[in-house]
């Protein structure tokens, strides 16, 4: 199974949102960050044909997914950033809707199955517009199960859920993405850094990174340093000129956490870096 | 994926709302007309007495005939006689109808005259109906936030779009075939049919009309140019309804193009021929048969065309040519519209 985007343009009027990308998406989870207009969405839009690219072309094991069509959809399952829904269809009717859209029974088991993986299955009988923000968002990711979709993909599939739902739902994509390509947009880069095997940074709509997760641990470790501090005035320098700083005050005195590809100052020593100081730094050089 | 847009259309409270009272006004109007010549004696007596007076001097109508009936008519009971009454004595028929080249079938007409504007408004309740309940059909997609995951699935752009509008279909045609039977049934009951052989040039509103049908041949074309136009009418809703970005959008786009060109507005000002045909074309007047039976004829290579027969057959094109359109090329790229 391979989903790959060739030299992927996409412009609205004037203003180009995606630039010439290339990318290769097989078996795995692969966690996509980037900040607000970076061309998450756009390019997950594509993906889902929802979108067609200005240029460029995206393959679907050696086939173009525009000519497929169809047999391209029926593989797919897509969780939008914004979650549609009917106000007054109870949550098991709209199941049944979203059923007849994806050519399956719409009295099958699968409503049931989908529905019991999101712990909505005692929601059932609940008018769409009496569900919290939360469980809606989990209706929204059942109906992408639905079909059991070799293309899953999920854009801010955690916004609006508690720990425990989050919790539960990165379970459940570790376990479905031995044999499935799962794409998950999302701006919370812990959520990504648990689960993804591969992370893709994209930023004004070129990709700044795809690595594996293993290779995106050992770069953040060169990125990130501590230095405990007393100099008030030292500190403040330091935070006035390194935005992406982290404070945490100790009996010994101010514990500094500062990414940066140089050593920030002499008591500075290397740290083990997360990936959101890696996601941080990257951005922070892209911009200068 | 039919079914499924069946219940989406109803689930709306409004649809349901509008849908009965249509059939509550339809009823109410049938129910006015057995309560008026059915439980009301006097009144029944008086079409009684009508109904067979015209029928004993129905046939061609001369000015020998008239003068008769005039003479053997108690006046007080019909108001209608007196366009055809100048001072107590008939009119000659040649100054009555003074366009008409062809012979005008004497008969009872009073109760058919009064029918056809019952009829148009039965129509129009139902073009009503439409916009309310079809207007949302495509654009309530992209307001609610459904048409990503629509465009993403499988039957999400053909086979849904072809539901939808197969349910629009359904549902209009099916609520015109019901209002027909309970809108149609009382003028032939109240009448026995008698006076559907009369020519219609007897309406006082109609008797510069140049079409020489009678009252059953002008319900026919009624029926089938309010059949086609109410089609027409749900075509030009739907199109509207995949085109714009929201429903109040819609649904304001569709009663405007419904409203417009509204020839009783425009004759108080302009009282042109040609504005009035072409005002007469706009999808609510073309229902009217009474105002499409009175528009002049249109001579072409000096052939006389009645202005009906030719809003008949454009209706048809543009039901043709919409139809084709709308699934040919309007909805074979749909494209996404960000909300």
């Amino acid at each position: 199974m391979r989903l790959e985007l060739k030299k992927i343009r996409q412009q609205y009027g004037d203003k180009l949102i995606i630039k010439d990308m290339d990318i290769i998406f097989e078996n795995g989870l692969y966690g996509f960050l980037g900040p607000n207009g970076a061309g998450k969405s756009t390019t997950i839009r594509m993906i889902c044909t929802v979108e067609q690219p200005v240029a460029g072309s995206i393959m679907y094991d050696g086939a173009d997914i525009f000519e497929m069509g169809e047999e391209y959809r029926s593989k797919l399952g897509y969780a939008p950033q914004r979650a549609g829904y009917y106000p007054n269809y109870t949550v098991y009717k709209f199941m049944q809707y979203m059923a007849g859209l994806k050519d399956i029974p719409v009295n099958g088991e699968a409503i049931k199955k989908c529905l019991e993986t999101v712990a909505l299955w005692g929601e059932k009988e609940k008018k769409m517009k009496e569900l919290s923000g939360g469980m809606k968002q989990r209706v929204n990711i059942a109906q992408a199960l639905l079909n059991d979709p070799q293309i899953l993909i999920l854009d801010e599939p955690t916004v609006g859920l508690d720990p425990n739902e989050r919790l539960n739902l990165k379970n459940l994509l570790m376990e479905l993405a031995e044999n499935k390509i799962i794409i998950f947009a999302s701006h919370i880069v812990s959520d990504v850094e648990d689960i993804a095997d591969r992370v893709v940074i994209l930023n004004k709509g070129v990709i700044c990174m795809n690595v594996s997760m293993e290779d995106a641990m050992k770069m953040a470790a060169n990125h990130v340093w501590e230095c405990t501090l007393r100099d008030n005035n030292k500190i403040k320098q330091l935070r006035t000129q390194y935005k992406e700083c982290k404070m945490q005050r100790h009996k010994d005195g101010v514990l500094l956490r500062i990414v940066s590809d140089e050593k920030p100052c002499e008591e500075a020593v290397p740290a083990d870096g997360s990936l959101e100081e890696l996601y941080l730094s990257i951005l922070k050089n892209k911009k200068g | 994926m039919l079914k499924l847009e069946l219940y989406k259309i109803f689930k709306r409270k409004l649809v349901w709302i509008v849908f009965l009272g249509v059939f509550l006004l339809v009823f109410i109007s049938d129910a006015m007309y057995i309560k008026n010549f059915c439980f009301n004696s006097s009144e029944r007596n008086k079409l009684q007495y009508q109904l067979e007076k015209f029928e004993s001097y129905k046939g061609k109508l001369t000015d020998e005939r008239l003068e008769e009936f005039i003479g053997n008519y108690i006046q007080e009971e019909y108001d209608y006689l007196h366009d055809f009454m100048d001072d107590g004595k008939a009119v000659p028929v040649k100054k009555l109808f003074p366009h008409t080249d062809f012979d005008i079938h004497f008969g009872y007409f009073k109760l058919w005259a009064l029918y056809f504007g019952d009829f148009t408004k039965y129509i129009k309740y139902i073009c009503a109906f439409i916009v309310v309940a079809f207007s949302p059909i495509f654009s309530y997609e992209k307001e609610s936030g459904m048409q990503e995951i629509l465009l993403s699935t499988k039957n999400g752009r053909r086979k849904c779009t072809r539901a939808k509008v197969a349910a629009a279909f359904l549902v209009t045609n099916v609520m015109y075939l019901l209002v027909i039977a309970l809108g149609l049934p009382p003028i032939f009951i109240l009448t026995k049919g008698i006076g559907a052989d009369t020519s219609i040039q007897m309406t006082p509103w109609l008797m510069s009309s140049q079409l020489n049908v009678n009252y059953l041949t002008l319900l026919l074309h009624a029926v089938f140019m309010s059949f086609i136009a109410i089609n027409v009418i749900l075509l030009i809703t739907l199109c509207v309804s995949f085109l714009a970005k929201n429903p109040m959008v819609s649904m304001c786009v569709c009663m405007g193009v419904l409203l417009a060109l509204r020839p009783d507005v425009m004759a108080t000002h302009v009282n042109i021929d040609i504005i009035n045909k072409i005002t007469s074309i706009s999808p609510l007047n073309a229902i009217d048969c009474e105002n499409l039976a009175d528009q002049l004829p249109i001579t072409i290579a000096g052939i006389k065309i009645q202005w009906i027969y030719i809003v008949e057959v454009l209706y048809c094109m543009l039901l043709a040519g919409g139809g084709i359109f709308f699934t040919r090329v309007l909805t074979k790229n749909q494209k996404y519209y960000a909300s």
